[in-house]
């Protein structure tokens, strides 16, 4: 069932008591609802052991300590998280909650649907040594699968979803035993009628066959009906508010919100806004740069809830130790900016690269200009930024965003449309705000003191990148520590991936685009990275393909012959790694504008026609699930048979 | 909040205390706070503890991070940034105020001890040492715009002097009051005016000039200088690398050694240089410009902290456990001899037994030290004796590349000082000092030397004390020492007549002397085969190379390949990745090991690994010298041979077998690492000596007893037509001779043997014959 978002305190109640909630009634009721909460934390002082997680040598996970299993009939709650920077900001809320109610909890990452769901159905029937748990949390991942029938619920356990993937499985929203934590407290979405739909959301339905049928007889009957309004439903994949931000309203309904959980959320927002998926659902309409300054301006009225008045009142940076850890700032739009060079991440940094071309060589000349602009010398702009001269500091962040960088748009602008130079910057930074984030340099967004001192400090931005750097890696743990940001030797390991990856990002990128590897088919734009030497390695970086992914989307954007590839979606095709020489197993990782037509998802609208191209020995494994929805597993025989079958995609 | 601070509050509201403190003492008084406040983590608070613990181990410095200082208080550090000499005098004091403050120490000593306010603080003095992460500046792009400013370089330290005594407070004393005043010199190379006039104003009228220098009672500090020459890979191409004097004191004093790369943060500036303080040279110039001498200065780096470079041929590299975890496993990889076979310079094609070669000479024998103080080298010398185009200089690079430390030199371009150690007059004191050579600055390594037989031979003697003994001895110039030179040498060189002649034996075509030969373990003998599938392979193999385009574009930056794909090493990549647990994250896609990790391994198992041979490798080498020994002496009977076989090829065997062991990280070497051992020896050395037994009489079918009493013969007659000190043209000779009836064969035989005994040598580039005796 849907908790709308003001009830998501409800649901606590059950994992601390292990059963599921008797009817909707119960959660719709507030007073009730409040009341389960107060009760639940009288209950909660039962002596449990507390249970930190200790990551595994091998990575599996954790269990809890056997001391307190023998004695508890249910064993602690089990978080099953997907291995991605929200999955993780919001498990780190979850734990953090059952830490301080004295609740034990298991934490396992996961990463495709197969394991992911084995797992869970382990862990529901308990192993001959535990016993079930109090309750399944998955974290982002599992509302767009239909959960009771894939886990066989029975409704001994309640099964907690935390999901920013859409649509939601419509037997989710029936089921009594899945609590689904919704965004907000609407839902405006008609759900279509379940039955028509696979576990996996599939729809049988073909658009061809239906357009004859339709010719030959329009009132084949509701079914026909039926079964299209399931196809569009389902089709329409997108995603939600973050994991993070459901997290942690639960957190605040308890009142259990710290810093540290209003970080989280910080995080969550600022993963999705990169990865522009903010406001990516469906059915809204706000552009995602709107949408994510609204965010923001309630993370700001939310922060100011957690400082003492006066910091607040300031809103600036006290060197005070004591003060609050995380500070609202206006960053600009250069990724890792404070942790390599000023010259490289005017040159490197996914924004600026796309409108410069930087694989043209007057990009450089270019970067040139503006440091020129700046006032700062070219060596200096090479020197590490932690030891740029403090003036040059000052120079970037106040002359870049607000002079320079419309300047410039303004004078590329007025030179595609063949004018004279727009009449004043200041005139095109107005013009700049109304088009958001495509050409606004400077954002607002928060940053977290890592160490004991006022300049220690890591912006939202470069946290997730971080953090993807190690999930790239397959490093749960490890990113699941840095996000917390209390160590900075830790944070500056990771950083220093995030700055190599970042490196590669725009090497491959700018080869991409140099080389013209990129074919426009009517339906999205494809690029084959099977020319890159050694890609096989990076297909199993996730998070870095479907950064490329954005980058040639946005590289493309911005290229005047290739506008018109801006509204579509771009797949990028990885070869990946495959255990028979016959087959080539491609992934194949989608990214949209928010501005293109919402995408297909993928793995719906190619398996049929992949079962129709591959031959069935190729194909005897379905294409292997992904967690997320903008990436899919495909084999097949050949690269022309994938060119095909993208063109064929209507 | 300091646990220490107390609860009083307070800020700077930019109204009074700002006009009432001098901007220095502001320096002094934010630094006072780092050194008391800065934390990481928690509570540890670093520059306190760091300081309490110098302090008490007798050790008055304070090393500060230049980042930690920039994190806590980014004014202060860009403060320093642009004028560090007096920031960092503040910070000193600053340190010393702590020390009172906290009165860690003898506190008696310092406080009560000395009642004067000036040398109180001078005991408790404290030198800050600053140490930056920043991006080092080129120094041959240090200009002016950078004097006076806290800078980095980086490079490889060339020369350091003998530590001097320079005083930092001196004491005058006027001749005629007896009044005394201290006066501070400046840093680096700065010093102290004397003041013409005695400062008490008294009634006796002091004479001018009338202070003395009280040497006991002045106060001095150890100072250094240095070279510092600029890295080879920062030398644009077809530049000479420049260098830089830097000064070192107190505590940074004796901290490098010739030959490791340093990076140094320091204060650039300049001084009156030689030329100008000696005037002469200067003004034969520029004539009549005295003024313009004078305002030349020459630059220098007064260093205020200095660091190993952080470079990845690091001299004591260290490794984090997961490092060391991942070796281990990788040294337990099956079929690891072939992979690491493999990886030696994947792009040259074939030369797989050189490659295996220089392999074992990478990770080296084990030295031991015999009871008596003798020692035994475990270095193993290789020459590759080839025609030209065979990719011996490629392997030369390649391997220098590779090996932790390493020197590439040319033939032609070292002279034997160059190679070993020379005396160098220093400019500026006079006095003499010693400068290591690539043998020395090798230490530990290995020495490329390509274009070998271009060498002189006066030159080339120079290493032979090195190459056996390691060691270096210099008697010149009153120096008499003895210096480290435990290197390896790999030598490239061509045979006598640029390549080899198969009409010709190879002894004839090897022109070294067999004191030389007899040194190095390995010869291999590279021909360049004429064959037509071997040279389409080639062929194919050099032009995919040109073809193939497999780096990414780099946009002049450092990072940001392919390579980075493959995770060099940082500790959060060991740690990563399923395939760890299997010791293959040290491979690369292709199965290979890359560049780096090599060499992180190498250095790694030099450090670790000292193998010795099992009984059964003893015994199979044991009975395998001594028929080698056997069959080359009934080959020798009739024809000198070019690479004689002594016990130090024995030696060599077991070095060999050692390394073979050693790069398997076993602590005992195998009868099947000696059966190794000895198939290179015989692919390489034996084949060599093999290949020159053949002589030259033996084309037209054995030598019999009848040639032999004919080369005698001919061998006489060449003495009686040759008189000692006689210079004659072969041409003459072979005419002569062919008069007597010596086939020509026999007398070239006998020339050859004549010859290899130094009877005759070669004269007007071989075109004339000489008696020596």
């Amino acid at each position: 069932m849907l908790i709308p978002l003001s009830r998501v305190d409800a649901v606590w109640r059950a994992v601390q008591t292990g059963q599921a909630p008797d009817s909707e009634a119960a959660l719709a009721d507030p007073a009730l609802g409040e009341a389960q909460l107060w009760q639940a934390l009288l209950d909660s002082t039962a002596p449990n052991g507390v249970h930190r997680a200790v990551p595994d040598k091998a990575g599996n996970g954790h269990s809890v300590p056997t001391g307190r299993r023998g004695q508890s009939e249910r064993s602690g709650s089990c978080l099953l998280v997907a291995a991605d920077a929200d999955g993780v900001a919001a498990a780190r809320i979850l734990t953090a909650l059952h830490k301080s109610e004295m609740m034990p909890y298991q934490l396992h990452p996961v990463r495709e649907y197969a394991t992911a769901l084995g797992q869970a159905r382990q862990v529901l029937q308990g192993e001959e040594r535990s016993a079930p748990p109090r309750a399944l949390i998955l974290i982002n991942w599992g509302a767009r699968v239909d959960l009771p029938q894939l886990l066989q619920l029975d409704g001994r356990v309640p099964v907690l979803v935390l999901d920013a993937h859409r649509p939601y499985h419509a037997s989710n929203c029936e089921s009594r035993h899945v609590l689904l934590l919704h965004d907000s407290d609407e839902w405006t979405e008609a759900l279509p009628l379940s039955g028509y739909a696979d576990a996996y959301g599939h729809v049988d339905f073909d658009p061809d066959a239906e357009e004859e049928e339709e010719d030959g007889e329009h009132d084949h009957g509701s079914e026909a009906c039926h079964r299209r309004e399931a196809a569009a439903y389902y089709r329409n994949a997108g995603y939600g508010a973050p994991s993070a931000s459901i997290a942690h309203a639960l957190a605040v309904r308890l009142n259990k919100a710290t810093v540290a959980s209003l970080w989280m959320w910080i995080v969550g927002v600022t993963a999705q806004w990169m990865m522009r998926r903010l406001g990516a659902a469906p059915s809204c309409s706000t552009s995602t740069w709107r949408r994510y300054a609204a965010t923001m301006r309630a993370v700001r009225h939310e922060w100011r809830r957690y400082v003492p008045a006066a910091d607040a009142a300031a809103g600036q940076r006290s060197d005070d130790a004591s003060s609050c850890r995380v500070q609202p700032s206006r960053e600009l739009q250069l990724e890792l900016l404070r942790h390599w060079t000023l010259y490289d991440s005017l040159l490197r940094s996914s924004f600026t690269a796309a409108r410069l071309g930087a694989w043209r060589p007057a990009a450089e000349r270019q970067v040139c200009e503006w440091l020129v602009r700046l006032g700062i010398p070219l060596r200096e702009s090479r020197q590490r930024w932690t030891h740029m001269a403090l003036p040059h500091k000052r120079a970037v962040q106040e002359r870049l965003a607000q002079r320079v960088w419309p300047a410039y748009v303004a004078a590329t602008r007025a030179g595609e449309r063949g004018e004279r130079v727009a009449k004043s910057s200041r005139a095109a930074a107005a013009a700049a705000d109304e088009e958001g984030d495509d050409v606004a340099m400077a954002y607002p967004s928060f940053v977290l003191r890592v160490g004991a001192h006022a300049s220690q400090v890591v912006s939202a931005a470069d946290m997730v990148l971080a953090v993807m750097a190690l999930l790239n890696r397959g490093d749960f743990w490890r990113a699941y520590d840095v996000i917390v940001g209390d160590s900075p030797p830790r944070v500056t390991a990771a950083l220093a991936l995030a700055v190599r990856e970042q490196h590669l990002l725009a090497d491959i990128g700018a080869r991409v685009m140099e080389r013209h590897r990129f074919t426009i088919a009517p339906a999205c734009g494809c690029v084959s990275l099977r020319q890159v030497p050694q890609i096989e390695r990076l297909s199993h970086r996730p998070f870095f393909l479907q950064r490329l992914a954005h980058f040639l989307l946005r590289c493309l954007a911005l290229q005047r012959k290739h506008a018109a590839a801006a509204a579509k979606p771009l797949v990028l095709a990885v070869p990946h790694p495959s255990p028979s020489p016959q087959t080539t197993i491609w992934l194949l990782v989608a990214a949209r504008t928010p501005h293109s037509a919402p995408h297909c998802a993928w793995t719906e609208c190619l398996a049929p026609r992949l079962h129709r191209l591959a031959q069935p020995a190729a194909l005897s494994a379905a294409p292997l699930l992904l967690l997320d929805h903008s990436m899919a597993l495909v084999s097949l025989p050949a690269e022309s048979d994938l060119l095909h079958l993208l063109h064929t995609l209507a | 909040m300091e646990w220490d601070g107390g609860q009083v509050y307070r800020s700077e509201q930019r109204l009074v205390a700002q006009a009432a403190e001098s901007e220095w003492s502001m320096w002094r008084r934010r630094f006072v706070e780092l050194v008391l406040h800065f934390r990481s983590g928690a509570a540890s608070f670093v520059y306190r503890d760091q300081l309490v613990r110098n302090v008490n181990a007798g050790h008055r410095a304070l090393y500060v991070e230049l980042e930690d200082l920039q994190a806590f208080d980014e004014e202060l550090s860009d403060a320093l940034r642009d004028s560090p000499g007096e920031v960092l005098a503040q910070m000193e004091a600053a340190a010393a105020e702590v020390v009172i403050r906290l009165r860690i120490g003898d506190g008696t000593e310092t406080v009560a001890a000395e009642p004067q306010p000036q040398s109180r603080v001078d005991a408790a003095s404290i030198q800050v040492c600053i140490l930056s992460q920043e991006h080092p500046h080129p120094i041959r792009e240090l200009q002016a715009a950078q004097l006076d400013r806290l800078t980095r370089v980086a490079g490889i330290v060339t020369a350091a002097s003998k530590v001097r005594a320079k005083a930092r407070l001196v004491t005058l004393m006027c001749r005629h009051c007896g009044h005394r005043r201290v006066m501070q010199a400046s840093a680096g190379f700065g010093g102290f005016a004397v003041p013409r006039a005695c400062e008490r104003a008294s009634e006796a009228q002091c004479p001018l000039d009338p202070y003395m220098v009280l040497a006991d009672e002045s106060r001095f500090a150890d100072w250094q200088t240095v070279k510092l020459q600029e890295l080879p890979e920062a030398v644009p191409t077809g530049e000479v690398p420049r260098s830089l004097l830097l000064t070192l004191d107190r505590h940074l004093v004796d901290q490098v050694t010739p030959g490791e790369r340093i990076s140094a943060v320091g204060i650039f500036s300049t001084y009156a240089g030689y030329a100008a303080r000696s005037g002469s040279g200067a003004r034969a110039v520029v004539a009549g410009a005295d003024a313009l001498v004078a305002a030349v200065r020459a630059p220098y780096l007064r260093v205020v902290g200095v660091r190993p470079a952080e470079d990845r041929r690091d001299r004591h590299p260290t490794f984090t456990p997961e490092e060391e975890e991942e070796m281990a496993r990788f040294s337990r990889l099956p079929h690891l001899y072939e992979t690491l076979a493999r990886s030696m310079a994947p792009e040259l094609w074939g030369l797989d037994d050189p490659k295996r070669a220089i392999l074992c000479q990478l990770f080296g024998g084990s030295r031991k030290h015999l009871p008596d103080g003798m020692r035994l080298r475990g270095d193993i010398n290789v020459l590759l004796l080839g025609d030209p185009s065979t990719a011996k200089s490629q392997l030369l690079k390649f391997t220098e590349r590779v090996a932790p430390v390493s020197v590439y030199t040319s033939g032609k371009g070292s002279s034997g000082a160059g190679l070993t150690a020379s005396v160098i007059r220093d400019a500026a004191s006079g006095e003499f000092h010693l400068e290591g050579g690539a043998m020395v600055l090798a230490d530990g390594g290995v020495v490329c030397i390509d274009e070998f037989d271009k060498m002189r031979v006066a030159d080339r003697v120079a290493i032979h004390e090195a190459m056996e003994q390691q060691t270096i001895s210099i008697a010149k110039a009153g120096i008499t020492t003895v210096l480290n030179s435990r290197a390896a040498v790999l030598a490239a060189a061509n045979p006598l007549f640029g390549s080899f002649d198969d009409a010709r034996g190879a002894a004839e075509q090897i022109d070294f002397a067999s004191t030389i030969l007899s040194r190095f373990d390995l010869i291999f003998v590279i021909k360049d085969v004429r064959d037509d599938e071997r040279d389409r392979t080639i062929a194919q193999h050099v032009l995919a190379l040109h073809q193939r385009v497999n780096r990414l574009r780099l946009q002049s930056s450092p990072g940001g390949s392919l390579d980075d794909a493959s995770d060099a090493f940082t500790p959060t990549d060991a740690v990563l990745a399923g395939a760890a647990s299997t010791g293959a994250s040290m491979l690369n896609a292709d199965g290979l090991v890359p560049l780096d990790k090599l060499r992180r391994y190498i250095a790694y198992v030099r450090r670790h690994c000292a193998p010795r041979l099992s009984p059964e490798a003893a015994e199979l080498l044991r009975t395998a010298y001594v028929h080698i020994r056997q069959d080359v002496r009934s080959a020798a009977d009739d024809a000198p041979v070019p690479v004689p076989i002594t016990v130090r090829q024995l030696e060599s065997m077991v070095r060999l077998t050692e390394a073979l062991a050693k790069m398997r990280l076993s602590s005992t070497a195998t009868a099947a690492d000696a059966e190794e051992a000895l198939r290179l020896f015989r692919v390489a050395t034996i084949a060599a000596s093999r290949s020159g037994a053949v002589p030259a009489g033996a084309l037209e079918g054995g030598l019999s007893s009848e040639f032999l009493l004919e080369v005698q013969a001919a061998e006489a007659s060449i003495r009686r037509r040759l008189t000692i000190g006689a210079l004659l043209s072969e041409q003459r000779l072979l005419q002569d001779l062919a008069r007597h009836h010596l086939s020509t064969a026999a007398i070239h035989k006998a020339l050859q043997v004549m010859l290899g005994r130094h009877e005759v040598e070669w004269r007007r580039q071989r075109t004339a014959l000489y008696r020596v005796r």
